[in-house]
């Protein structure tokens, strides 16, 4: 088995803006880097504010990114993977919201969206360590939350967790709270260009702009944007390719035409989530777009299925410059 | 033996066993304790680093956060999401009235810990106390005073003396493997400004005492403290004299406390220890160096190396070492718990340890409860430690050239 990793250039997102009186700031973390613009023109915060504040969101990334990753041997999520399914794990009110959040999504996407899809990353190779056997496992029901006792408990010992699909969104939204707290009216922010938050204005009092593709550009004032890729990592085995986006419905990996699923959402975590179940189930469009978000689907770049009640999507015959 | 048998052989016995038996006084890595009982912990100040310590006391069996406290109601009220069904508290006395905790620790502002300590342990609760152990030297002294008669565990969090890296790393050192100890060289360096932004002045005051030269002791004292105990624990001896000089070289927002110092600590035999520190650029870090005739140690908190020179002896268990190359060095990782690894096969997963520091500090401390006995640090040690670092910033900001003074500690 032979796996191979390729770059996921999702989105790149454009603040339509002079950027000169924006402090950025990027660290890596979630396997990814993140960047954020912190609008001091229009907010009470002075420069070395600005960074500050985006210090404090590089600490809140960190933090969630040591509680979540499944490459951190003691993270609270590899804790859950080793443990057998008879171990009752307590959570604090930060995960507690987290398993019930993942477990609102799955039922909204109908199981196409399922954080025990670890099980299946692991079946499949797509982790290290040895593959465990899939016979008799159903992960429709991956673990039991307790809300009285604030505990977690796996139905099946070989159940792994991986948040990976929600995690980037999961924190941009907590981010949106905090710089909301501090006073803080404008801001763009991005993890690994795939999950944006756009946050007030830019520079020149627009929604601020992010581009997915030739000729197709998404306003985002105040709202949240996920990207996935269904073909960013691969894997190979007896001549066939397979996309790293499990399908929790076949327990195996997604196989459709879509290449790239894009949502717009007032919720980080949403989009995120959303965008890849569309990837997964291209189907859901028609379902999920009952939320107040909008759906974009790229069989190939020239023709995107699209589902856009918020309005935010503008489509040019002419290609844009990249600028960066 | 076959030359794969007999590699195996070395690394799993020779090698790990010659890094163990070199250390005697290396705790078993894992740091095994047995509590009689749940151990109720209380979490004062919980800020950043009060909520780290919260995330790494629930990975410690037996240890349960019932209680968090800070003054700072935002600050409370995140720290009670990270410990479900915690009562919360905005005072040490009401937390400790509340006859609910068996141990506290704490990690208020450097300046506050005098009276949240000295009350923490006239309650007669085990207390860790983060370091810098206070702001001045009589602080230091009350703090040591009270932890003399005090019924509980009272550690410090000098995490040096826990880490089970740099507890390895002591061993080779004190048994001889640097030969002639020449010089000592420490730095922090992290592209940070050093704030806490709030849009309430109030709030952004009290949170940012740091930048308050009468509440802070400057990057030398917050930040060197931790680093300096790491050569007194090492070599048995402290410094008794420190220049230094520092300034605002990039942050231009008025601020007064420095951004940028450098000090050089001199001990008694002439040994001198460099330290600079800085605000604007994380090159290298945080790390401290040992140079020494035979051999240089770098320790970086997760990790450590020696660098051996080219004409120090040879002992057979280095030839299977795991290496690390540094541009025309190579280092030899220090591996702690090397013997257990090397018996699975799985030596070179344990480079770098799996926890931060203040992990191994709080399960020092743990098992100290558990066993009666003494922890990897004591206030004594801590407060000297802090006197130090006091100097050190009292040298950078004066310019002048500063005795330490340890009398009385």
């Amino acid at each position: 088995m032979h796996s191979t990793l390729t770059p996921a250039p999702c989105v790149h997102p454009k603040p339509e803006n002079n950027l000169d009186s924006y402090s950025p700031l990027s660290f890596e973390a979630m396997g990814c880097r993140f960047e954020m613009l912190i609008g001091s023109e229009h907010a009470s915060l002075s420069r070395a504010d600005c960074a500050a504040v985006c210090e404090q969101m590089r600490g809140l990334v960190f933090d969630w990114h040591a509680r979540l990753s499944v490459f951190e041997p003691n993270s609270i999520v590899s804790q859950f993977n080793r443990a057998n399914a008879a171990k009752e794990l307590p959570l604090d009110d930060d995960l507690f919201d987290l398993y019930s959040l993942c477990d609102r999504l799955r039922t909204r996407t109908e199981g196409a969206f399922n954080i025990a899809s670890g099980t299946l990353m692991q079946a499949h190779g797509f982790r290290e360590g040895a593959a465990r056997c899939l016979d008799g496992l159903s992960i429709e029901e991956p673990f039991v939350l307790d809300a009285t006792r604030r505990t977690i408990t796996k139905t099946d010992d070989r159940i792994m967790l991986d948040f990976g699909a929600i995690a980037k969104g999961f924190v941009l939204d907590l981010i949106r709270v905090e710089l909301d707290d501090l006073g803080v009216t404008d801001a763009f922010v991005h993890g690994g260009t795939s999950s944006v938050l756009a946050i007030g204005q830019d520079h020149n009092l627009q929604a601020w702009t992010s581009r997915i593709g030739d000729g197709i550009a998404v306003s985002l004032q105040g709202m949240a944007m996920g990207v996935s890729e269904g073909d960013s990592r691969v894997i190979s085995e007896n001549g066939r390719v397979y996309g790293h986006v499990m399908d929790p419905r076949t327990m195996c990996p997604a196989s459709n035409s879509i290449r790239r699923a894009v949502c717009v959402h007032s919720s980080a975590a949403a989009a995120d989530v959303y965008s890849t179940a569309c990837c997964v189930s291209p189907d859901l469009i028609a379902r999920l777009s009952t939320d107040p978000c909008t759906l974009i689907l790229f069989e190939d770049e020239s023709s995107p299925i699209l589902h856009d009640p918020l309005g935010v999507v503008h489509i040019s015959s002419e290609d844009h410059h990249d600028r960066d | 033996m076959t030359e794969i048998d007999r590699r195996m052989f070395l690394t799993r016995t020779t090698g790990g066993l010659a890094a163990m038996a070199l250390v005697p006084e290396l705790k078993a890595f894992g740091g095994a304790h047995l509590l009689d009982q749940t151990l109720r912990v209380g979490v004062v100040g919980v800020g950043r680093q009060g909520r780290e310590i919260m995330g790494e006391l629930g990975k410690i069996a037996g240890v349960s956060v019932v209680a968090v406290c800070d003054v700072d109601e935002r600050r409370l009220n995140s720290g009670l999401r990270r410990a479900s069904g915690a009562k919360g508290h905005s005072s040490v006395t009401e937390l400790l009235a509340s006859g609910t905790i068996d141990a506290v620790a704490v990690a208020t502002p450097t300046h506050t810990h005098r009276e949240v300590a000295v009350e923490c342990i006239k309650a007669g609760v085990h207390v860790y106390l983060e370091c810098p152990l206070a702001h001045t030297k009589d602080d230091c002294i009350a703090i040591s005073e009270a932890a003399r008669s005090a019924p509980g565990v009272i550690a410090a969090g000098l995490q040096g003396r826990s880490n089970p890296v740099y507890q390895l790393a002591r061993g080779f050192f004190r048994s001889d493997s640097v030969r002639k100890l020449i010089s000592m060289r420490a730095q922090n360096n992290r592209k940070t400004t050093w704030i806490t932004p709030s849009n309430d002045p109030v709030r952004k005051a009290a949170l940012n005492w740091k930048l308050d030269p009468l509440r802070s002791n400057g990057l030398a004292g917050e930040w060197g403290t931790q680093q300096f105990d790491v050569f007194h624990w090492y070599t048995g001896k402290y410094p008794t004299r420190v220049v230094g000089n520092g300034g605002v070289r990039f942050y231009e927002d008025g601020r007064t406390v420095h951004d940028t110092i450098a000090c050089s600590l001199m001990f008694e035999n002439g040994e001198t220890l460099g330290y600079d520190a800085t605000l604007a650029n994380s090159y290298g870090g945080k790390h401290e160096k040992f140079f020494g005739s035979n051999a240089a140690i770098k320790l970086g908190w997760s990790h450590g190396w020696l660098f051996k020179e080219a004409d120090a002896p040879t002992q057979g268990w280095e030839v299977y070492a795991n290496r690390q190359q540094f541009h025309n060095d190579e280092g030899i990782t220090l591996i702690a718990g090397a013997t257990k690894l090397a018996e699975q096969g799985k030596l070179k997963e344990g480079v770098g340890l799996p926890n931060p520091s203040v992990y191994y500090a709080l399960e020092d401390w743990v098992a100290s409860i558990a066993s009666g006995g003494s922890p990897a640090c004591s206030i004594d040690e801590a407060a000297r430690a802090t006197v130090v670092g006091i100097s050190a910033n009292d040298a950078i900001v004066t310019g002048k050239t500063v005795d330490i003074d340890l009398g009385g500690i």
